[in-house]
């Protein structure tokens, strides 16, 4: 009874054919079917906006006001681009980090600890160093990395070797951030060169080699017409490079393929022979060393220092840019911007509407809820269709 | 069984549609009363659909269904049980804390005033349990009892509530060899105070042994219904498939060769309990080394130990001359194991990610697919187009995400993939579980082709069919011990139950009558 052949039965059946790549139009379709989910939340969000408003003002005029306020300032004013480009920077850095994380499915609500961390490590480099600037200004770069690094360390050692949760232990390295920073900045690390009563809790200002330039120049050499002090750095730059490797990294490399197995299921990755531990640490690290770049903009080319006012809440809104932006490397761009313009029309209600420009905060606050429950909605309706089509296929 | 004789069940020309696909197509379909009547076809055939039907949980978008020649409007189980049909579903639903009694009243509880008269429960349940069988207590809690045992009170619940047609769905599934031997006695017994009973099949032999008829559906229609006292598997399996079917013992046509996996003194403790108690066990070259045992004997922590998921607490592990006892998964799945986890779509597969993506998945560090760090996505692509062809995975592009597959073809990628990482030793833990007869078929000769190829495989299956037909040697394991070891061509089915169960003991196992040659116990230097 010996039967070593292979069946015979597949020779009559024609060799399927298997489609390698799905094609054009379908994935169009899927792409505007992901787009709906933000696109929808949006909406609902300048719905919920505007009944804020009739709430608080009792009066339509006002909505129209804040709506027309947001578009002419927000859009269209002489430094509003270069304001929301700028301003989007430490967003789509904070953004990258935050990502990096989920992907690996870890929630780091770290990144203000880190950044704060990883500035003050940049700004003392700055001014404590001297050097030309092809060494000064990467070695200061990666100063602030490594702080932001050494701060997620922390978590990361602790998640691993003793099971504590990253998201207790990284709001917690919040906290001892802030004491460092206060503790350093009106002590060791406090400028001397000031004096009088207006003395503020500061670093010495960095040396020009660490110094990052400003993008206006460039930006109106090609026809924009900025003000000089707009926050527009080469830093800029900077994040949209970050962003490009972080989406290649992501789906093109194996630490990105490993990254994404243990985020989406753990329990497929260990007999995978992915070593979840060592992935864990290393998700963590980098995204604190990422974090560690979102506020060098502010040090190296903005304020040239550190300053003690330095809680700027990146890391909180980096959360919800890197929630709107899907963990997408473009996506978390588009998010920056747009809560970079949402800052920006603030300034615009502030200015010319009786309105207060804090609608833009609720705005804010009820986009990060809509998405979330956006994102849910759809999920489910995918699952459906799935499920349909998979019984159409039975 | 003639036609001539009552019908319980008629249908005539039912059909089922669910969005645009036929689940029941003009659906004939007649069973006669006090008779067995056996329904089986691949997943997917359509048996579930047709029994929800008959139990009011589907309703016909055409055609009719008579119950004792009468036509009738079954629109929920609650008419079905008025018209005396019971279900008893593959799942149980009982509720553990409550004793065997409880369970059966439930629902209609005998009650003075609306005070519920236990005792009164007890004694119907007694004297309903004492025609059915070995004892039953009333009084045992359900916790307690064995799955057969659990089946019973299933089983009893309907004729409490005075069904006299009896659907099963799958009901030896869930059990062991002797346990379905007393379910069969039970049919039987049923039988002859005139129940009539349609049950759902997956084992041909089976279905043979106890069925008076057995019809056979395939892609929502009928095949054909035929008498069981004048077919054989090979004919019932032909109908469900649509082709020939070679289900039978395949033997090798190499000798099995040298010790390729060495397992010696293996101990594993989960939660204070040593689940692997002191285990030794060799599979060679080209042997299919078929494990078989109830579930929860330790089969599934030596398969963690084995693969490197869970750390052994004594004992070593070696694979050809190499000891991996302390290595990790990585660096055994790179040494040559491959691993077919038993639950494929939770351990094997990433159900978010693509079809690429998946069928590379725990060999995605090795070249080509990846070079310095980076993937190369058209090696894995053509990789994943080549799983897709020669594993005939049904999928819209090899660029769609798994969730997009069947669960059946879930399993085959996974398969496939661990096939084709050209392993030495080949761990599959049930690799058919859930798995139509077609597509078990194909994975049997998958296995086969893989020995032929000098591959060692341990198979882990409670399913004895497959442990017969495949393996070279069979071990069981019982209480994380091997307790016998036998060649796989001298084992019996009932033989392996026996001491699957713990009926027989080990060292009488192994020292056995059988005649068990010494060969498979050597220590290997």
């Amino acid at each position: 009874m010996k039967v070593e052949e292979r069946p015979p039965a597949p020779q009559p059946e024609a060799e399927p054919e298997v489609a390698a790549k799905i094609p054009f139009g379908q994935r169009l379709r899927a792409f505007a079917f992901q787009l709906m989910a933000p696109t929808v939340s949006l909406l609902i969000a300048a719905v919920i906006g505007a009944l804020v408003i009739l709430v608080v003002q009792r009066s339509w005029s006002d909505v129209v006001d804040v709506a027309g306020a947001m578009w002419s300032y927000g859009l269209f004013n002489r430094n509003s681009v270069a304001f929301i480009l700028g301003r989007a920077t430490p967003l789509i850095f904070a953004g990258l980090a935050v990502a990096i994380a989920f992907k690996a499915g870890l929630f780091n609500i770290g990144v203000e600890g880190q950044y704060a961390i990883g500035a003050l490590c940049a700004a003392w480099v700055g001014y404590q160093l001297s050097a030309p600037t092809v060494i000064h200004l990467p070695l200061t770069i990666l100063a602030g990395m490594a702080g932001g690094l050494l701060w997620a360390a922390v978590p990361a050692v602790l998640k691993v070797y003793r099971g504590a949760h990253e998201v207790i232990s990284t709001i917690m390295m919040n906290y001892v951030a802030n004491g460092v920073l206060l503790y350093l900045l009106s002590g060791a690390l406090k400028d001397p060169g000031q004096r009088g009563a207006i003395a503020q809790q500061q670093t010495p200002q960095v040396e020009s080699t660490a110094q990052v330039g400003s993008m206006v120049p460039f930006f109106n050499s090609i026809g924009f017409d900025f003000r000089g002090s707009a926050p527009l750095t080469w830093f800029f730059v900077l994040a949209l490079v970050g962003a490009v490797i972080y989406a290649l990294t992501v789906r093109r490399t194996r630490f990105g393929f490993e990254l994404r197995v243990l985020g989406t299921n753990p329990r497929a990755a260990e007999p995978a022979g992915i070593r979840s531990n060592s992935m864990i640490l290393k998700a963590m690290l980098l995204s604190g060393a990422i974090a560690g770049l979102a506020a060098l903009q502010d040090v190296l080319a903005i304020d040239d220092r550190m300053k003690l006012d330095y809680i700027r809440g990146y890391g909180f809104t980096a959360i919800a840019v890197a929630l709107l932006g899907r963990n997408s490397g473009l996506g978390i761009v588009a998010a920056a911007l747009l809560f970079s313009f949402l800052d920006r029309a603030s300034t615009g209600i502030g200015l010319s509407t009786d309105v207060p420009k804090e609608v833009t905060f609720i705005l804010q606050g009820v986009i990060i809820l809509t998405i979330v429950i956006a994102y849910e909605v759809v999920r489910r309706l995918t699952a459906r269709r799935q499920l349909r089509e998979q019984h159409e296929r039975a | 069984m003639t036609l001539s004789a009552t019908l319980a069940i008629e249908c005539r020309g039912v059909t089922r549609r669910y969005a645009g696909v036929v689940a029941n197509d003009q659906i004939d379909f007649q069973v006669a009363e006090g008779e067995i009547h056996a329904l089986v076809g691949e997943n997917g055939a359509g048996k579930s659909t047709l029994m929800k039907m008959l139990y009011g949980l589907e309703q016909p978008d055409e055609g009719e269904i008579l119950v004792r020649g009468q036509p009738e409007r079954i629109d929920s189980p609650r008419t079905a049980i008025a018209l005396r049909i019971g279900m008893v579903h593959q799942h149980f639903m009982l509720v553990d804390a409550f004793t065997v009694a409880e369970n059966v009243v439930l629902g209609s509880e005998p009650n003075h005033g609306g005070r519920l008269d236990l005792d009164e429960a007890e004694r119907r349940v007694g004297e309903l349990a004492s025609g059915f069988g070995t004892p039953l207590d009333p009084h045992a809690r359900v916790e307690d009892l064995t799955v057969g045992q659990e089946q019973r009170v299933e089983i009893l619940k309907l004729l409490y509530r005075g069904a006299d047609i009896l659907i099963l769905d799958e009901p030896t599934a869930v059990l062991v060899p002797q346990e379905v031997e007393e379910l069969f006695d039970n049919l039987r017994r049923l039988k002859t105070q005139g129940k009539t009973i349609i049950f759902i099949a997956h084992s041909l032999d089976e279905v043979l042994q106890v069925a008076d008829r057995i019809t056979v559906l395939r892609d929502g229609k009928v095949i054909g219904t035929v008498d069981a006292a004048d077919t054989t598997s090979e004919q019932v399996a032909e109908m469900m498939v649509g082709r020939p079917v070679l289900l039978r013992r395949v033997e090798g046509t190499e000798p099995s060769g040298e010790p390729m996996l060495q397992v010696k003194d293996l101990r594993v403790v989960v939660g204070g309990k040593e689940r692997v108690a002191g285990l030794d066990l060799d599979v060679r070259r080209s042997e299919i080394y078929g494990l078989a045992g109830v579930e929860g004997n330790g089969q599934a922590e030596l398969v963690e130990a084995l693969v490197g998921l869970r750390r052994p607490d004594t004992g070593r592990i070696y694979l050809g001359d190499d000891e991996l006892t302390n290595a990790d998964v990585r660096t055994r799945r790179q040494h040559g194991i491959a691993y077919i986890p038993e639950d494929r779509q939770e351990r094997g597969m990433v159900l978010q990610m693509l079809v690429t993506e998946n069928s590379v998945l725990g060999q995605h560090e090795r070249q080509p697919f990846s070079r310095h760090g980076l993937l190369d996505l058209g090696a894995i692509r053509k990789r994943a187009v080549e799983l897709v062809r020669n594993f005939r995975v049904k999928t819209p592009s090899v660029a769609a995400p798994a969730y997009a597959l069947s669960g059946g073809n879930q399993q085959k990628l996974v398969l496939g993939r661990e096939f084709a990482s050209k392993p030495k030793l080949l761990i599959a833990a049930h690799p058919t579980r859930g798995l139509d007869i077609g597509a078990t078929e194909f994975v049997w000769r998958e296995l086969v082709l893989a020995r032929d190829a000098g591959v060692a495989v341990l198979l882990i299956s409670a399913n004895l069919e497959e442990i017969l037909a495949l393996a070279d040697r069979v071990g069981v394991i019982h209480d994380g011990r091997l307790v016998v070891q036998l060649p796989g061509s001298e084992a019996t089915m009932s033989e392996l139950g026996l001491y699957m169960t713990g009926a027989r003991s080990g060292s009488e196992g192994l020292a056995g009558p059988e005649g068990d040659p010494p060969s498979g116990q050597e220590p290997a230097a």
